[in-house]
């Protein structure tokens, strides 16, 4: 297997990450960069909505100079009333926790913090248990 | 400046969830399928990488006390494993194994997924909501 796309990719997650560490000390991920980005008043939240700027433009970015197609919402799951459950879990979840995939699992990982392993282990765990119901049985 | 910062931080990093895949819910899918016909172990390399940078930056920060841009940097407080951490992970987790979307993949994607993507990303900042005022 070539993992040449995962490499680079993780490699630009990985710096993106990094910046704010190395320039500002602060230690967050996507859901606290996020949640904090509707607090405009506060620092942190106009940092955060910053960032949560930058990964749209990204998004838009990518998708306009790769050949990824994006999935169609039938693909990725056909059900529409588990969607929104799905994502007040992982808005309200990640929160809770404290962190998501990149807080736990990139930050969290990278400063080798018990919370985080734990957290990782947890989420995703449960993850492959949903998945393997939603595919495998119902 | 310090606002560019995080801008060009959340570029990059949006840039790498779509080269390394991470950004399709139907990749993560198959990571999450263990055991299922398309599964690979691409979310773990691409975890793996990240981390590994993420993990010599904060080595480095470390040991220079300070930040590149001067600001004293100590060592982060650690909290104890709490319930929150727990329930908190295990309903992240219910979330991200429905659909295979996390925070970063669903801003990614926010214009890409046409209506149920944008009432998503209300979704979840809609659980920011509830935490903060549970929380409170």
């Amino acid at each position: 297997m070539d993992f040449a796309n995962q490499i680079l990719g993780g490699t630009l997650i990985g710096i993106g990450s990094a910046i704010p560490l190395l320039m500002e000390g602060r230690i967050a991920g996507i859901s606290g960069y996020a949640s904090s980005s509707t607090r405009l008043k506060t620092r942190d939240g106009r940092t955060g909505l910053m960032f949560v700027l930058g990964i749209i433009l990204g998004g838009i970015i990518w998708y306009s100079f790769s050949d990824h197609q994006a999935p169609l919402t039938q693909e990725i799951e056909p059900r529409l009333w588990l969607w929104p459950l799905a994502e007040i879990a992982v808005g309200f979840g990640a929160r809770l926790a404290g962190g998501c995939t990149s807080g736990h699992g990139v930050c969290g990982l990278g400063r080798v913090s018990p919370r985080s392993i734990v957290s990782v282990l947890v989420f995703m765990s449960v993850a492959m248990v949903v998945q393997f119901f939603l595919q495998r049985i119902l | 400046m310090k606002n560019f910062t995080y801008f060009f931080s959340g570029v990059l990093f949006a840039i790498g969830l779509g080269a390394s895949g991470m950004a399709d819910p139907r990749i993560v899918q198959n990571f999450l399928d263990l055991g299922g016909k398309n599964w690979s172990p691409g979310l773990l390399v691409v975890l793996s990488v990240a981390t590994l940078i993420y993990g010599v930056s904060f080595l480095i920060l470390r040991r220079r006390e300070k930040t590149f841009l001067g600001i004293p940097f100590g060592h982060p407080p650690t909290r104890p494993l709490n319930k929150r951490l727990f329930v908190g992970s295990l309903i992240f987790g219910l979330g991200w194994g429905i659909l295979g979307i996390c925070p970063g993949p669903a801003l990614v994607n926010a214009f890409y997924l046409g209506i149920p993507g944008v009432l998503f990303l209300g979704a979840m900042f809609g659980g920011f909501e509830i935490e903060k005022r549970l929380a409170q």
